[in-house]
């Protein structure tokens, strides 16, 4: 997927045509908040990357919730940086399960 | 909602004091390492191999700089990448130790002309390395699916262990202990630690970093399985006394590699990127760079001219720069990281950042690598003083963008504590 021209385009319900992350595949799922994607089993950078790309993507109602191997400590300043909060929803030794939404839809 | 991330989440993840240190000791040695070309001026001009300060010098950018940083990335971030339990972190203090004084001691044997001193330095790094390629082992065994980084470090690491001894031999042979069975040693162990060792963990730390901190998915796995066959292929011609095929190969693996790299730049997420990046992309052009003044060496009259810039265009102008460039954006991340450990809840990497003296770091560290290798071709140990005022003055405002960094994630951490 380029930023170029997807930069702009936001998720209407269904992943965008030109989403080109071949090792997501099957793993992006839409759910009625948004998007759940499952990144267990990839390695960096796939989980960071994969996320900051699916959230440009996603509408300011629409969240991110994501299954991550381990809790990305890794991600969360970018996160910051990017204006997104987040929720960590369940943390056990399957995973870490990771609600990310936009600030401004939920205060 | 109370803290956003679990206090005490991931003790995975290794302390982030114990990758800084590595990092810290890397940028206290490089103003170190410019102050001794300012002092050596004349000697570099008239360098061509052998002990002394030169050796020091260049010894202090390529195990104080690079080696460390290298040691210090790859303890913190293998385990993050692969997924896999860190190593002990009482074990990975052992190898800080030993690879620092190591260096430490090496450096003062090479500069004061003490080989026995030389040769305790260089028994603790031949240690520090067979720890290191243990820690390696012992991580990469258990990642499944990053065949391709997997691959990178473990070449480089089987080369790190090649080049210490190496170095270790030399040491031994100048202490009047040993004869190398070989004519160029020096040569086959500085082509080998620049292109091999440091070399492949670029290579395969870039397939990481460079997606990370661009936010990009471009990357091409085909192309880059080809790059690490020729790279090993250079390498191999190398080992073999081919100088001219390896040069040949090596420069053709080098441009595959940086083609990659703007590639994966181009589909980047991000259309703005920092200050860093002018400093990385300089580093990816200098490394074909050095390769084809080193070529250039076998094609002329003038080898050892060349030969000596070129790498010093590697040393300087790739690796430290990439480096420089790398660890500008890694520290604030890490120390924000270090806060949400602490305290449940990361603070703004930028926040940590000194964004002024990042504008003017890399600039300088590109205008003294350019005049260092000018000064070198016209022989004039006038510019060489001048490029290393440069390079010195660089090397400082990068540690003080650390200490600032440092100073800054104290004071956010009061804050957000308070
Ligand atoms: C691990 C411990 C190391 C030891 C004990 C060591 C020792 C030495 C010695 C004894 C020389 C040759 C001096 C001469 O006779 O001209 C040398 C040259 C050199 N070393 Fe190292 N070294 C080590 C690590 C490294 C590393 C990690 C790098 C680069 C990343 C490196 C890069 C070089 C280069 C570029 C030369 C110059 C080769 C030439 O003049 O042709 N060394 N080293």
């Amino acid at each position: 997927m380029n930023t170029k021209n997807t930069q702009h385009e936001l998720c209407d319900g269904s992943i965008p045509e030109n989403w080109e992350m071949p090792k997501l595949g099957t793993r992006v799922q839409l759910i009625a908040e948004g998007v759940c994607i499952d990144f267990r089993g990839l390695s960096a950078p796939a989980p960071l990357v994969g996320s900051l790309k699916a959230l440009a993507c996603l509408k300011d109602n629409q969240s991110l919730t994501a299954y991550y191997p381990m809790t990305p400590m890794h991600l969360f300043p970018a996160l910051l940086e990017e204006g997104w909060q987040w929720e960590i929803l369940q943390e056990d030794n399957n995973g870490t399960q990771i609600r990310i939404f936009k600030i401004k839809a939920h205060t | 909602m109370g803290p956003a991330i679990p206090l005490g989440a991931e003790q995975r993840l290794l302390p982030e004091w114990i990758p800084l240190t590595f990092f810290a000791f890397a940028l206290v040695c490089l103003p170190l390492g410019w102050l001794l070309l300012f002092i050596q001026a004349d000697g570099l001009n008239d360098f061509s191999g052998g002990f002394g300060p030169v050796l020091a010098a260049l010894h202090m950018f390529t195990l104080g700089v690079l080696m460390t940083t290298i040691f210090g990335a790859s303890m913190q971030m293998l385990p993050v990448a692969t997924a896999s339990d860190m190593n002990n972190p009482k074990a990975v203090v052992l190898l800080l130790l030993i690879a620092l004084s190591g260096v430490t001691i090496l450096l003062g044997g090479f500069a004061h002309y003490f080989s026995h001193v030389a040769l305790l330095g260089a028994s603790l790094l031949w240690g520090s390395a067979l720890i290191y390629a243990a820690f390696l082992y012992r991580i990469l065994r258990r990642a499944q699916n990053m065949a391709l980084v997997k691959s990178h470090v473990f070449l480089g690491s089987c080369i790190l262990m090649i080049i210490s001894s190496l170095g270790l031999l030399m040491v031994v042979e100048w202490a009047g202990l040993y004869d190398i069975p070989m004519p160029h040693p020096a040569l086959l162990h500085g082509g080998l630690a620049l292109y091999g060792f440091m070399g492949l963990m670029t290579l395969g730390f870039s397939r990481i970093m460079i997606p990370m901190l661009a936010v990009s998915n471009q990357t091409r796995d085909k192309l880059s399985w080809a790059t690490l066959a020729i790279t090993t292929a250079a390498l191999l011609l190398w080992i073999f006394n081919q100088p001219l095929f390896a040069l040949i190969s090596g420069f053709l693996a080098a441009g595959l590699y940086s083609g990659e790299m703007f590639y994966i730049l181009k589909g980047r997420m991000r259309t703005r990127l920092g200050p860093e990046w002018h400093i990385i992309r300089f580093a990816w052009l200098c490394l074909p760079l050095s390769l084809l003044v080193i070529l250039m060496g076998y094609l002329s009259q003038d080898a050892t001219l060349f030969i000596q810039t070129g790498f010093v265009i590697a040393i300087l102008g790739w690796l430290v720069s990439f480096i420089i460039g790398i660890l500008q954006r890694i520290i604030p991340f890490l120390l924000s990281m270090q806060i949400a450990r602490k305290i449940g809840m990361p603070e703004l990497p930028s926040k940590l950042t000194h964004e002024k003296l990042l504008k003017v770091i890399g600039p300088l560290h590109m205008c003294a690598v350019g005049l260092l290798c000018m000064a070198l071709l016209i022989e004039n140990a006038l510019i060489i003083r001048l490029a290393s005022l440069c390079g010195l003055f660089a090397g400082l405002l990068f540690l003080t963008f650390f200490i600032i960094a440092l100073q800054r994630k104290k004071r956010s951490l009061e804050t957000m504590q308070s």
